[in-house]
Order: C-alpha cells, then structure tokens, then sequence
C-alpha cells in the first residue's frame, strides 16, 4: 500500500500540472469551478488534450489507468480542496472520467480481448439489462460499548481501482472478543450498479451472436443509462480472477469498470464515416447527369433485386431520409418523417419493406395483427435478485428509442386498426400500460405500412379508398400511397423475366460448392460496376422504354448498400433544409391545382395534410442533394411523386358488364361507387350510359356517404359535404338548387380572403408548416367546390335566375332528364328566352358546380 | 503422441519453447504436433461413439456437430508463473485445460511478468441434430478398433430407425444393427404405448446382431427413455438440443483467433476432453443474477479444440471436403443414372403409383438454398412441398415417408404438428433477458436437414400465443428460410437456415406452403423395395445434386425470356413468382438427371410439371 502511494506522487504531480496548466487558458480550472458550481464531482477529461499536452501521460493513461485514474482523481480531489475546502470535505471524493478519440481502444463487446485487459478502452453497445442501484459500504464505522472505542474499517474488492482489494472481515467482535456495534450513521456507502451492454445487433457480424460485457457502475454514475439505450462507455476493462474450490481456475471473468457514460444519438452511432466516405458522398451529391440526380440515384440503389418501382423506392426514399422536425411550444408537434402505404397486388413490396430493414438504421417490422403488439409496448420483467420488485428497466429497446423506422405488414387490412398506430400517426408517442405502470412514450418513428386489399385481390372496379379499407382519418395521415399491381406488358415481362434468371444465375467467382449464396453488394463505398452503358433505368415502370434483354447487363450503377446507409445518415445528420420562397411559392400554387382536381380519383383525399406532406417530401429531396434549402426543383420532384401516388391507379376501371346491363345494376353491385366517369370522360359519352345514369346504380353509394337518396355517378364528394351541411340545416330536397346556391355564396367572400392569403404563399406554407391547423389550413379546407366557378362572363344573378328556372322545369317534368330543347322550350315559358349556346353555357358552369350533367343532348339532374 | 495423454506432449513442447527462449507469450502448437493430431485422426474415438463414463480425462477426442449457440469468449492466463514455498519460481501454461495445474503448496504468481492474458472462443455445439442412424453407424464402423476400444464398451448410439416393419430388407447393410426407436428422437413422447410397442418390436429383433453387451446397455436405455420422457425433456433443457437426442453436446473452446463460425454451421473437431466433476465457481447473488452459470464439465463436457474446421455436409459416402468442383461435376451424371430410378419407383410405392407427387418428391429431396440475398429479400432454391389428401390408404404415410427418408438423407426428422405440441415446443431459439440461458429452437437444424410437417396430427383446438409464434417462424422458414433468435426484451435476430419443408396433410395445408398438389394414388401402397447398393447409391446421389453448380446459357436465358412474354400474354395469372418458381423446378429437373445446365427438355419438363400441378389443383 505505501509503495503504491508513493508511485503516485509523481503521477499526481503531472496531473496537477496538467489540470492547472495555463496555457489552457485555465480550461480544466474553469470546468472544475463550474463542476464545483454545479455540486458535482465527475470531472471529464478530453484524452486528446492530455495528449496534446503530455503524450507520455496520455499514453500511461491508455496503458494503466488503474494508477493514473488513481492520481488523476487525487489530484482533482487537491484542486477543490485549495478552491473550496468546505466543498471538498462534504463531497468527499472527486471522479474523473474520459473522453476524447481512443483509437485502437475504442471498441464494441466483440472487440474486447485479452490484449485490452487492464486497459482505458471505450465501448459502444446497448444496455441490456441494468441492475437496481445498491449502496455498497466503502467505511464502517463500530464502537465497542465495552472499551469505549471505535474502530473504522474500510473496504475495496476487486472493483475499486484506489489500491489492493481488501480482504478483511466485517468485524464482530474486537481483538479482545468484544462485541461491536456497528454506527450505521458514520458508515460511508457508495451505490453501486451492474448493467451488461451488447453489442448493436446492425454490427454483429452475419451469423454471429452480438456479444457482451458487465459494466460496474459506481457513485454519480448510476442510472445514468437504462436498457435500450444505446451508450458509449469508457472504462478499464478489468478480469476478476475466479476462485474454485481453492484452486485459481485460470479462467476471469471480466468486467468494465466504468468511468464515462455518454448517449449515443443515433447520428453518433452510425458506422464511422471515413474521409473517403465523405468524398464520395459529397461527389455523389454534387452528381448531375440528366435527370439522373442523386435522388434517383439513392432511389434506383435502394433494393436493386427488386426490378422496377422506381417511384415507389423513391417515396421510401423520402421516408428515410425525413423532413425537418419541429417541435411547437405549444406542444404540438410536427413528424419530421414521411409515411408510406403499399397497397401489395403484386409480389415485390414486402420484399421492399424487408430490404429497409437492412438499409436503416434501426427499425422493427411488426406483423399488424392483435397478437403482435409487441413493438409497440414496452416490457416490464422482474430481476432474479429482486424478485418482489417490477422494475420498469426492461422497456423495450425499440419502442424507446427515436427516429426510426417502424414497418408493417398487414395480412389483413381492416384488423389493423390498432389504437397503439393510431397514436404513434397522430401524436408520434406509445402509450404502455403494463404490471402498473402507465405512461406515455415519445416513438419518433416513420410508419411503413404494406396492406394486402380488402378481400384479397385487388378490385379494379373499386376506388383504392374502398380496396384498403382503412378510414379516410386514419389514411390522411399517410403522406404516400403507392398501389402496387401486377400489369401485363411484354416489354416489361422480358425485362422482369431477366431480372428473376439474373437471380437464379448470379454466382460470385470464388464461391465455393455447395455454399448458399449471398448476392450482396459488398463495399464500404462506390460500387464500381462499369458504366458502359448509362441507359437510366429511371422514372417509369408502368412505360419503360428498354429494350429486350441484351441491354439488361449494362445497367446503369447502382451504389452499395453500405453506402447508402451512411449516404442517409449524412444526410439526416447534416442537413436541415430551410424552405425558400421560391420552393414556397411552388408548393402553394401546386396545393391549389391539386385541390382543384378535387373531382379526379386519387388515392388519398387532398387536405391541409397534404401541403405537410409536400413539405417533407421536398424536404426530403434537398437532403438527398444536401441542401440547406429546399428549392423549387425539390419541390417539382416531390410533385412529381405526389402526382403519381395520388393519381396512379386511382382510376377505378368501368365495369364493362353493367354497361351493357344498366338493368341488372341493382341486382348485384358490390362496388358501391362502382361508377363515377362522369367528369373524367366527359368528351366521349357513350350512349350506354345513359340509362345508366338515370337508373339506380348509385343509390348505393350516395346513401352510404351521405344518407340522401339521391346521387347521380358524377358526383363528387366536395358538393356532397356541400350537400349534407345543408341537410343539417334542414330536410333536403333533391330539386332544390338554392340551397347549395346560397351556401356557396355565403362561402364567397370567404374564399377571397382565402385566394389573397394562399397568393402571399410562403407566409400560408410556413404557417400550415409551422401545425397551425387551426388557422388558415382549417379554412382552407372548408373552401371547397369553388374554385370552377371562376372565369365566366355570366353574372351571378343571372346564374341564380337560370338554376331556378333549370330547377322548376325539372320540378314540374318530375324527371331527372330533360333533354336540351324540351328545357329550352320550358325556359321560354317560364319567360327566360335563351339561345342554345347561351343556354350550354350556363348548363356547362352548372356542371362544373355538380348540379346537372350535360351528356350531347341530354341534362341530367345531378 | 499419446491419444490418451495430450497434454504431456504439448507441456513439453512448451517447456522447450520455453527453455529455447522464446518469449512465452507467442507460445503456439508447433505444426508437427498439429500434424501428428490430424493424422492419429483414426485412433482418436469420438465422443459420439463411446460412453462418457469410459473415457478417460484430458485425452483427445473427436467431435462433430452444429454450432447452436456462442458465449462470449472466455479470458484466461495463456501462460503463468507459480511459486512454489521456498521461493522457487515455474512457468507453465493452461493451453487446453479448464484448470491450472499448480502443484501442491505452489500457487500462482500474478504480479510476474511471465503472466499473458489471453482470450479463447467458446461455442456450443449440438451433436448434428435429426441426423440418421445410418450415418452414425457409418460413421462408427470406420473408426478403427483402437478408436473403439478407448473405453471398454462400445455403445451405438441409439436412434431412430422408427417404423419400417420391412426393416429386414433394407438394413443389413452395415451389420452392425442400427437398432433403434423412434423416441430417441423425443417423438415417442407423442405416441400410444401400442405404437412404441410396435416400434420397439422390429428393434429387438434387428438387435439379433449385436453383441450382448451392446444389447443390455442400449434396450435399458430404451426402457428408460420410454418411461420417463419428462427425465428427458429435462435432459434436453440443460443441453440444449434443438431435438432430442441420446448423444452429448459439449463446449467447444477455441484458441487463436476468431473461428468466425456462423450459427448453424458444422464443425469437426479433435481435442483435449475435459470432464471435471468440480462445480462451477461461487458467484455472488448479483452476479448470478446476471449470467445463469453453465453446467459442471461433468453436465456438458468442454472440448478444448486443437484442430477444427467446418463441414459441409455430413455424408460419409462423398468425399468430406468438396471444395474441389469437379468431383461433384463427375460424380454427379453417372450417380443419377445409378439412383434416380430407384429412388423414383420407392416414391412412386410409397404415394400408390402417382407419378407426378413421386417425381415432386424427388424434386424436393434434392433442393437447397442456392442464392440469398444479403438483405434477406430473396432466398432462391428451397422447395417447400404440400402433399395433401394424405388419409385413408395413405393414412400412414407421413411414418412410411420418415422412416424412407431416414434411411436415405443425412438428416430428417417428423414432427407431428399436434396442438400440443405446437402449444409447448418452441421454434425460434430464445435468450432470456435475466439470465443469458439460451434455449435451442427446433427450427435450429443443419443445412439439408429435411422436415416432414404431418398435419394430419392435428386436432381441433386452440392454438396459443406459442402455438401461432410456432406457426410464423414455420412460415417463415418456408418463405426465407431464416430463424429469429430471440433476444428478450431486445428484439429479435435472423439467422440463415436451409431446411426443405414437406407439409403432408389431409386437406390443403394451413401453412404458405408454395407447391400444394393432391395425392391421387393409382395402385395399393407398398413398401418400397431397395437393395442395398441402390440405398447407398441414393444417398450419396441426394448430396451429390445439392452440392452441384448450376448454369443456364445464353440463349436459353433468351428463350425462357420470351417464352414468359408469350405465356403471360395468354395466361395473366403468371407472375414473377411463377417465373422464380418455374427456374426453380427446371433446375431441380435438370439436377435430377445429373445435368448441371439448363436446356430444352428440362424447361419443357419443368413447364409440363407446373401445368400438372395447377391442373391438379384446379380439379380439386
């Protein structure tokens, strides 16, 4: 013991100089005033500084830091004594603890071997289970009622790093046999915690168990990690030896004690980035030839053995590489992520959702039935030792944790509507309610979903709202919707039945017999496969202009993996684009065109979420460039995607049958909006339809929406809403034009102010970005059908005169067609003379409102 | 070197070291020990062959199983210094030993500069799991006489040559009487007394064979084995084992460098058998609650490994090591001429005549995983197959079809897909979060095992939590063959498996299975009828094809291309799928014949064969 002391001092005495050194600019002086200032008594050392200043000590540091943590902390403990005595004395002890850049000593659990026995070595891992924080005794204190003296004792096993483990008893009894008494109240305890971390499973090597290691923990250090966090931990890795039977086994166990314990961020975490890496990030960013940008680039890398889906790899695209968070003071909170639904009629898109899981960083697929919930909630498990004690340490690893990706993939669409998703869309949190415990978890997660429809097979004749079978609610707050189906082009057959051959073919040379073969894309970097032919595979699937298989093996490139793991992790780490007014400005205009083909089919209903959604996603696209502004391009490709995810089979498909059959369309129609072409094919009706539209297909849908009983295919859901406020207000009646009329009117001055703060765009984006939902987004909603009306040279008046004339000629036919010249002629009755044209005029900007529909000659009551 | 005695041999070598000055850190076998190791191979008895009870500590023995789990490594003193009472100071090592060997009153210098820490890789490693008797006989009649007589008695692993009445006709290949009962493998437990009644009948009278010794030794340990299966579940637990199974685990240790072995692969190994009965150390309650101890030596025997390396495939009638391509190239067209018809025609006996389920059959003995993609979104080759119809005259065929295979593949096993035993057995490996005990999943097989999932067990019932978890992990291992290791509370891992599925059942299977087709027997059931040339031919055939490259010209990647353009334009249910699945079953035609590149026929064949199946469904 004294011979250790005395090896100190001089250690002591170059940490004194160290901590004290001016030159510094009494750096470390300040961090320990500070350190005193706010009662605590760890102080962290940069490595690199000691070894700027004293190399030798920094690298005695690395070699045996059993002594120079020893001399370290007594000479910190020196320090506080000469700058607040009074501190020191309560305080008692004073720590160090590490940190800076530890080279060859910087590993995972995997790393540790026996050549870092003794050593400073810095780990990664997860914290797998913790124990409960113990006080573990470094003093007691006993009197002896007999003698009247007291005796101290201390202890130190062979985890205390200040000197030799002691052996001694907890005494009983003094030299004479005297009983002792313990004095609890003088005793010194320390506390004093056990926690194994692992090593990251995305790190363990193919096949391979992740590895681990205890941690002791001790003092201020305890309950600084839970389990599932991912910690960097310095500390000595130390072997105990293990007694059995009296003989030394020769085998240790080992251990580490800690004297850091530091959060990893989940940027901090992803597989270090080297110079190089770096290089080639910042080349491929800057990377422009054609359209081939870095966004199709990172796109058409993302699971190349899927062949084709390009839009739909970019839209992943998007969802991992994230819009900007923003959290609001008034505790709303905006998803920096984008969401996605595949709806899968063809194979492919799990496969898409099982490649994720391989390219990011932390994710969890959840099969969405009731009997996996498991993701979503956090676990609460009793440890062995404390078996009367739930200790919420368990939670889980994943739910825990932020910013990653959760993916599902649902058998069946309408079982999922778990109210644990519900809440991780809405809010971004989980809520748990286990063994007593009740609380709520931020889960910062982007959600991929992948539903199989309805029943099964996808129907074409149905609307996709009515194939996924989700609420509107729930799938508004999907940013994308992709629809992936199965179609038939020779072109695109060949070029599939390549792409499988290719699989069954690919061989690696060198790969020995009998060995199941990776097909992998190896390389921290760039692939280098030749670009002898740069004929881009890019944009659309459902046209591609490839020819044949000759051209297949000349692909454009394609890059690593790897590489595009830390290609996003850049990205999200270094970029947080700002949207500029330009991109702004796109993006409003882009809103108003997408609300005004309100009447089109699209996937997703367009709402004030949608203008979000556009937000992440040129987000998205400026961080794949690593921009720090989103600019108008960004915007124009995330039109793009949005134009082909809201427009993309949204169309459901006539049914061929029941326009031959208008008779039989009661009979059996499944499809509930089975029919609603009108608008969309208005140039060519076919006279089949005619009937058709007099008849009763639809009755079925406009109950279902609207419990009216009457509907014509043509109409859209935006007048409907229309419809059923007035309803509200009163008994409808089909033939009663005014009343949409007036409500429209009403709606007018509204819409202006609207149209004058939606032409000062930047200021409504920001405030529709900024979650003001309330505000101009809400109202934004509620102007709906208008916008058509705009643009004629006939007067309101005049419009309000001709419906009512239009509406009592259908009143007294009691018919819900006419056709154009009989309504001419019971227009002249009425006293409302009116050429044709003129008559066609004003019937077309009724249509255009949803009123009537004009089909050659025939008006048709809508 | 003395077998017996190893380490006598290598503490001198070391002491020479030693003595020659060389520092005694870098201490490492010399390679002509090494050598002498490898090539005394043949007088090395395996831990398989011989009783545990005879076998002699610290000598060498051979091993051969799967890695089922590992352990994080273990640090020990490489080499170490010791005092003795006068002062006297010694340097020795604890290269292959659990224990230092410090003499009486010595004791172990730590402080002294001799000391080198250092850190082996432990592995646990099942003996090969579901692997056929005929392989372990093959294996044990090979070993020379010395290897047997390590210890006195000699005991043939007890197995499962379970329910082949005709056993007589098939089996006197080897002569030595690969006895045997079904619950060797734990699906006794499953059976009435009148089944294992009937099992263990044809076993006796095999048994005729043997020697009287082996008789007594192996029908007590069938008495046992039958009336205390909770013994042996127990038995299970503490070892381990993805299936029951008479023989031991152990733990490997290996020195030097990372092994790099994966989960799951095969490994070889001779080494230092240490069986200490001393209990492991006292670990403080804390401690214990961190990591669950291992068992005593005496439970599962450590192997400290001098020689190791990783097999491919574990059929003694092919050359070990097939890293030479050509052997599998010119073996392979001439052993399919040899076996393919024979192997047909005992699948056509089995199935009643039907031709196209005997030809599947076939198809599917032959599949393996052949690509995967690094992502686990693809894996290509496997040939999941769902043999439905199975009743009436074909009521037994799921135990006819085991005891085939078991006499043909390396490894196979039926499971019985009863409520019950979907309810307790456990699919995926799992790793308690508050122990580290890690528990063997069933799906954990070698590569090539072959599973035959008897749905007709299965009875109306509830499945529960760990019955529909049992089912996900078989579905998926039928869709990528991978198994989840199961980390509590920390999520899951998925590790590559190559296991071929056959799903019997009476009515279309529950589970995904890719290729479903009736049964539609023409003819009475019969035993099939092999000789024993034809048997082995068979075996060595079934590796042989899954061993073998497989290529597709040019031309016939152009002709298969627009061969599918045309087939979708006029049938747009083809897909992608049936494309991969169409390559699949071409290659496996091809395969079958011995050719190892696609062409015509086995295209044309491979198309009429689809057609067949999806006519056959369609009829139903």
């Amino acid at each position: 013991m004294a011979d250790l002391r005395e090896e100190l001092q001089p250690r002591k005495a170059k940490w004194l100089a160290f901590l004290e050194d001016v030159s510094k600019d009494g750096f470390y002086n300040d961090k320990i005033e500070d350190m005193i200032q706010k009662e605590q008594n760890r102080l962290i050392i940069n490595i690199n500084d000691v070894r700027k200043e004293d190399p030798e000590l920094a690298r005695e540091t690395m070699t045996s830091p059993m002594l120079e943590v020893t001399a370290a902390q007594l000479a910190l403990k020196e320090l506080v004594d000469t700058k607040d005595s009074a501190y020191s004395t309560k305080e008692g002890s004073f720590f160090v603890g590490f940190s800076g850049s530890f080279g060859a000593h910087h590993v995972t659990p995997r790393g540790l071997s026996a050549d870092l026995l003794g050593r400073l070595v810095c780990v990664d891992g997860i914290v797998s289970k913790c124990s409960l924080v113990h006080p573990k005794v470094v003093k007691s204190v006993h009197y002896c009622p007999q003698t009247k003296l007291s005796l101290e004792r201390t202890y130190r096993d062979a985890t205390s790093i200040d000197g030799l483990p002691t052996y001694g008893l907890y005494p009983r009894e003094d030299d004479q046999g005297n009983p002792l008494v313990t004095e609890y109240g003088y005793s010194v305890y320390k506390n004093h915690q056990r926690m194994t971390i692992q090593e990251m499973p995305e790190r363990a090597p193919t096949g391979q168990l992740p590895r681990s290691i205890d941690v002791i923990l001790d003092d201020d250090l305890v309950d600084t990690a839970k389990p599932g966090d991912r910690v960097q931990i310095v500390g000595i890795y130390r072997a105990l030896p293990n007694k059995r039977g009296g003989t030394t086994s020769g085998v240790f166990r080992t251990v580490l004690l800690g004297n850091t314990v530091r959060q990893l961020e989940k940027e901090v975490q992803m597989p270090s980035l080297t110079d190089t890496d770096i290089k080639n990030i910042l080349k491929i960013s800057k990377r422009k030839r054609g359209r081939d940008t870095p966004f199709h680039l990172l796109a058409r890398s993302l699971a190349p053995s899927i062949y084709g889906n390009d839009e739909i790899k970019m839209g992943i695209l998007c969802l991992l590489l994230g819009g900007t968070e923003k959290n609001l003071k008034r505790g709303g909170h905006i998803r920096g992520c984008g969401e996605d639904e595949g709806d899968g009629g063809g194979g492919g898109v799990v496969f898409l959702v099982l490649y994720l899981l391989c390219a990011c960083v932390r994710s969890v697929r959840t099969l969405f039935s009731s009997s996996h919930r498991q993701p979503f909630t956090a676990a609460v498990s009793r440890t062995r030792t404390h078996t009367h004690t739930l200790t919420p340490s368990y939670a889980h690893t994943y739910t825990l944790t932020p910013s990653y990706i959760h993916t599902h993939t649902c058998s069946h669409a309408q079982q999922q509507l778990d109210d644990t998703l519900i809440l991780a869309l809405r809010h971004g949190s989980t809520k748990f309610i286990s063994a007593g415990i009740h609380t709520s978890l931020n889960a910062r997660c982007s959600v991929l979903a992948a539903a199989n429809p309805v029943y099964g097979q996808y129907d074409p004749y149905s609307t996709p709202t009515d194939n996924i079978g989700l609420p509107d609610s729930l799938l508004s707050r999907f940013d994308l919707l992709f629809i992936v189906l199965d179609k038939m082009d020779p072109e695109v057959d060949s070029k599939l039945a390549g792409h499988v051959l290719k699989s069954h073919l690919y061989r690696r040379p060198g790969e020995s017999e009998g060995e199941a073969l990776r097909m992998e894309t190896a390389g921290d970097t760039v692939i280098v496969e030749p670009p002898e032919d740069e004929d881009e595979e890019e944009t659309d699937v459902w046209a591609a202009h490839q020819p044949g298989m000759a051209r297949r093996r000349g692909r454009a490139r394609i890059l690593s993996v790897d590489f595009v793991k830390k290609y996003i992790m850049y990205a999200r780490a270094r970029c947080q684009p700002k949207l500029t007014e330009d991109a702004a400005e796109f993006i409003s205009d882009a809103y108003s065109t997408l609300r005004s083909r309100e009447h089109d089919d699209k996937t997703l209903p367009v709402t004030a979420r949608t203008l979000e959604t556009m937000i992440r996603l040129s987000t998205a696209h400026a961080k794949s460039r690593l921009s720090q502004t989103v600019d108008r391009a960004d915007a124009e490709v995330a039109m793009d995607l949005i134009n082909f995810a809201y427009y993309n089979e949204a169309k459901p498909l006539a049914k061929p049958r029941k326009k031959r059959h208008p008779d039989h369309d009661d009979s059996d129609s499944d499809s509930d909006d089975g029919v609603d072409g009108g608008d969309r094919m208005p140039s060519t009706p076919k006279p089949k339809q005619k009937p058709r539209a007099t008849a009763t297909p639809t009755r079925k849908a406009a109950r279902k929406a609207n419990g009216q009983s009457d509907a014509s295919p043509a109409k859209s859901s935006a007048f409907s809403k229309a419809r059923s406020a007035t309803a509200a207000s009163g008994a409808y009646d089909p033939y009663d034009f005014d009343a949409p009329t007036t409500a429209a009117g009403e709606e007018q001055p509204a819409k202006k102010a609207k149209q004058s703060s939606s032409s000062s765009s930047a200021t409504t984006t920001t405030a529709a970005a900024d979650g003001d939902e309330n505000g101009t987004a809400q109202a934004q909603e509620e102007e709906e059908e208008e916008e058509a009306a705009a643009g004629t040279a006939i007067s309101a008046d005049e419009m309000n005169r001709f419906k009512a004339a239009v509406l009592a000629v259908y009143k007294s036919l009691k018919h819900e067609t006419v056709q154009i010249s009989e309504l001419l002629d019971a227009l002249a009755k009425q006293g409302m003379t009116l050429t044709e044209e003129e008559a066609r005029d004003r019937l077309a900007i009724m249509q255009e409102n949803n009123l009537v529909y004009v089909s050659d000659d025939t008006v048709f009551l809508v | 070197m003395d077998v017996k005695r190893p380490l006598e041999a290598i503490d001198a070598a070391f002491v020479e070291i030693v003595q020659a000055g060389a520092p005694a850190g870098s201490f490492s076998l010399p390679d002509e020990l090494m050598q002498q190791v490898i090539d005394a191979r043949d007088q090395i008895p395996s831990l398989h062959d011989v009783d545990r009870m005879y076998l002699p500590p610290n000598s060498l023995v051979r091993f051969r199983g799967m890695i089922q789990a590992t352990h994080n490594p273990e640090i020990y003193l490489d080499v170490y210094a010791t005092r003795g009472p006068q002062g006297e100071t010694a340097v020795h090592t604890s290269r292959y030993r659990d224990m230092t060997n410090t003499k009486e009153d010595w004791e172990i210098d730590f402080d002294s500069q001799h000391n080198v820490y250092k850190s082996r890789h432990t592995l646990h490693c099942v003996p090969i799991p579901a692997e056929n008797t005929w392989v372990r006989q093959h294996l044990a009649a090979s070993a020379p006489q010395t290897a047997r007589v390590a210890g006195e008695r000699v005991r043939p692993g007890a197995t499962k040559r379970a329910t082949m009445d005709e056993g007589d006709d098939d089996d006197d290949d080897d002569g030595d009487g690969g006895d045997d009962d079904g619950d060797g493998r734990g699906r006794g437990m499953e059976m009435d007394a009148e089944q294992q009644q009937q099992q263990q009948f044809p076993a006796k009278k095999r048994a005729g064979d043997m020697t009287a010794t082996t008789i007594d030794d192996d029908g007590d340990s069938h008495q046992q084995h039958g009336q205390a299966p909770g013994a042996r579940v127990a038995d299970e637990h503490v070892h381990n084992l993805p299936l029951p199974d008479d023989r031991t685990p152990a733990l490997l240790k290996v020195y030097g460098d990372d092994p790099g072995v994966k989960l799951h692969e095969m490994v070889e190994v001779i080494g230092v058998y240490v069986n200490d009965p001393t209990p492991p150390s006292a670990l403080t309650d804390e401690e214990r609650a961190f990591a669950e101890p291992l068992p005593p030596s005496s439970v599962l025997p450590r192997i400290h490994c001098i020689h190791m390396r990783t097999i491919q495939h574990h059929n003694p009638l092919i050359p070990p090591q097939l890293a030479h391509l050509n052997h599998v190239a010119t073996a392979l067209p001439g052993a399919a001429v040899d076996a393919r018809p024979p192997l047909h025609r005992a699948l056509l006996a089995l199935v009643g005549g039907d031709d196209l389920t005997a030809t599947l059959l076939l198809l599917h003995l032959i599949s393996r995983v052949h690509t995967r993609t690094a992502d686990g979104t693809m894996t290509l080759g496997q040939f999941p197959l769902n043999l439905f119809g199975v009743t009436g005259p074909l009521a037994d065929l799921p135990a006819r079809l085991d005891a085939f295979l078991s006499t043909i593949t390396t490894s196979s096993h039926l499971l019985d897909m009863s409520l019950r035993s979907l309810n307790t057995m456990s699919m995926n490996p799992k790793r308690s979060g508050s122990t580290d005990k890690l528990s063997a999943g069933f799906l954990q097989l070698p590569r090539h095992a072959h599973v035959i999932l008897n749905e007709t067990a299965m009875e109306a019932g509830q499945l529960n939590e760990r019955g529909i978890a049992n089912l996900m992990a078989l579905k998926t291992a039928m869709d990528t063959q991978q198994v989840a290791f199961e980390f509590e509370h920390a999520g899951s891992i998925m590790f590559d498996i190559d296991v071929q599925l056959l799903v019997l059942s009476e009515g279309k299977s529950m589970l995904p299975v890719s290729t479903k087709v009736p049964i539609a027997p023409t003819a009475d059931v019969t035993a099939p009828q092999l000789t024993d040339d034809e048997t082995d031919a068979i075996r060595a055939y079934l590796d042989l094809a899954k061993h073998a490259e497989f290529t597709i010209a040019e031309e016939m990647q152009e002709a298969i291309s627009s061969d599918f353009s045309t087939m979708r334009q006029e049938d747009p249910s083809i897909t992608a799928d049936a494309l991969h699945r169409l390559l699949g079953i071409a290659r496996l035609v091809s395969l079958s014949y011995g050719r190892s590149s696609l062409d015509l026929d086995g295209w044309t064949e491979a198309k009429r064969i689809d057609a067949a199946v999806t006519q056959r469904m369609h009829a139903q």
